[in-house]
């Protein structure tokens, strides 16, 4: 049985003429799925270790991120206008730091040469060329893009429903939990997927603050100094395929909650 | 009993200053034209906007108190409903505020069919009755109602309305009740206030103020016509032929609309103002272009420069 066409103007031939465009902005995707051959016989040495380095990683820098950003999105969603404006331009810097430089700060303010870097060496926590430091790398680069995704979120909501909630005396912890965060769940799941993205993507911080252990970014460019632009572009067919669940589960449920 | 003296906290982009005293089981309606302030003022007296003075209940400022502990039954403009939540859910989440099984509460509010609909499927007349029961049945000694019926069509409204009054009666609370619609105010509310622009106009009895509007601007307001030297005439009060008491008002006739007591009459005067005149069931109408004269009560009200 096929399923009834939504009702509105009918589709233009003229649509057509999109598939091009789609075709631009997916051309990385085709072009990876293409020539990065069908099999992975040439992946190179450790992409195992770096694939579980990444993966592990980059979750435990989004669980970070959630805790830390959900709170800051939510304060700047509902602060007055004047506190809003302060808080929109602290994140805007690390937001607009290129990731290189990003990676300079944290190995400067985390490393040696600090007395907090010293001291945080001297407890077990070192941040550089550490699994801490690739955390902290990815935290950083993800942070900035979930605050201003979550905040969009939580600003979009009706402010008439959070205030009725209060005034039939639904308490704010409750009214954030069954009222807000399920109306904002389409929005944080976005926010969510791009800070995702953005954490297992991460190269510029993590090449700077933690080469060693080597996860996923980093470890395609030593596969394409080392093994040449095949095993490179094998190695990121495999930061895709373990990239993308997460985002399309993030939406999906983001969707289910706001229905 | 509840008072209320509120002035708008400076620089705020409404001016308004309100001062009035309710008795338990009173229904103040809020009455004014768009942008008079009336839901601004509901706001304020439910600690949602920022402003000076203070509201009184029984002696103790409601404002004083975070809002989910304010003895406040609250219905805003739009609702605040949760989209994906069903009216079962809205009034099972009050917990033991709630005072009625909300198996009645339902029925009561012409619900129960709907009890496990999503908000969000649910009509904007459908929604505000949720509303409404949402604010009325955690039984709360101040109700604030903006615009509560607008949505509803005539029967509904008055059955709600009857609900609104049952449960004022049953509960001794008092209630502010924001509306645009005259009718509403001539049935549902012992007081009345007039807003205009952030201004209050005149404050008190319903009845009072209908029968004798304290100048020309709150009649005017009332569905009375301004029509020069302060003299106020309402279409209810139109005879058609020359009586004791009553000046004659020349007119030419704009149009004549059927109405469920006969005809209202729509005139203009030869400088150029508009007013109407009612004419009872059976009674023919004039026609459009006909000169006419028209006999009212001799009604002449202070215009206030200071409120144009």
């Amino acid at each position: 049985m096929s399923r009834a066409r939504p009702p509105g103007p009918r589709p233009s031939g003229r649509r057509v003429l999109l598939w091009p465009l789609l075709g631009i902005v997916t051309l990385p995707l085709w072009a990876l799925l293409l020539h990065a051959g069908t099999t992975f016989a040439q992946l190179p040495p450790g992409a195992a270790a770096e694939t579980a380095t990444s993966a592990s990683s980059s979750l435990i820098a989004l669980a970070i991120t959630f805790l830390v950003g959900l709170p800051l999105a939510w304060w700047g969603a509902s602060a007055r206008a004047a506190t809003q404006r302060v808080l929109e331009l602290l994140l805007a810097v690390p937001l607009l730091m290129p990731p290189l430089v990003l990676g300079l700060v944290l190995a400067y303010v985390f490393g040696p040469s600090t007395a907090f870097g010293t001291w945080l060496e001297g407890i077990g926590l070192g941040m550089t060329n550490s699994y801490l430091g690739l955390v902290a790398a990815g935290f950083y680069e993800a942070a900035p893009y979930f605050v201003y995704g979550a905040w969009a979120a939580f600003a979009a909501l009706d402010r008439d429903i959070l205030e009725a909630a209060w005034l039939s005396g639904m308490r704010p912890g409750a009214a954030f939990a069954r009222i807000v965060l399920p109306l904002a769940a389409p929005g944080l799941a976005i926010a969510s997927a791009m800070a995702w993205a953005r954490t297992i993507g991460a190269f510029g911080a993590p090449i700077v603050v933690a080469y060693h252990p080597t996860g996923l970014p980093v470890g395609i460019w030593i596969a394409l100094s080392e093994f040449g632009l095949v095993p490179a572009l094998e190695l990121a067919l495999v930061l895709l395929a373990i990239a993308l669940p997460l985002p399309l589960v993030a939406m999906g449920v983001g969707r289910r909650a706001a229905r | 009993m509840l008072r209320v003296d509120l002035r708008s906290a400076p620089g705020a982009p409404l001016e308004f200053a309100v001062r009035f005293d309710l008795p338990p089981r009173a229904v103040l309606g809020l009455f004014g034209p768009t942008g008079a302030g009336k839901t601004t003022l509901l706001r304020a007296v439910a600690g949602l906007q920022p402003v000076e003075g203070e509201v009184l209940l029984d002696g103790e400022d409601v404002r004083a108190r975070s809002p989910w502990l304010r003895p406040v039954g609250w219905v805003p403009q739009r609702q605040g409903l949760i989209p994906h939540w069903t009216p079962e859910q809205h009034l099972r989440a009050l917990g033991p505020a709630l005072r009625e099984d909300p198996g009645d509460a339902l029925h009561r509010l012409e619900l129960d069919e709907l009890r496990d609909r999503p908000v969000r499927r649910l009509s904007f007349g459908e929604r505000q009755r949720l509303a409404l029961g949402r604010a009325l049945f955690t039984r709360r000694p101040l109700l604030l109602l903006d615009e509560p019926f607008s949505a509803l069509d005539a029967g509904t409204r008055l059955r709600m309305g009857d609900l609104l009054l049952e449960e004022v009666q049953r509960t001794g609370a008092v209630a502010l009740l924001a509306t645009h619609d005259l009718y509403e105010v001539q049935r549902l509310c012992s007081r009345l206030c007039l807003l205009r622009r952030g201004e209050m106009l005149a404050e008190g009895p319903t009845a009072d103020l209908l029968r004798e509007p304290p100048h020309a601007r709150a009649a005017e307001l009332l569905g009375y016509h301004l029509l020069g030297d302060g003299l106020c005439v309402h279409p209810a009060e139109a005879l058609w032929q020359p009586a004791a008491g009553r000046v004659g008002v020349q007119g030419v006739v704009r149009r004549a609309l059927p109405r469920d007591f006969g005809w209202r009459v729509e005139l203009t005067t030869p400088d150029g103002r508009a007013f109407a005149a009612d004419l009872p069931q059976g009674a023919r109408p004039p026609d459009a272009g006909e000169r006419v004269s028209v006999h009212f009560p001799e009604r002449r009200l202070p215009v206030d420069p200071l409120l144009d």
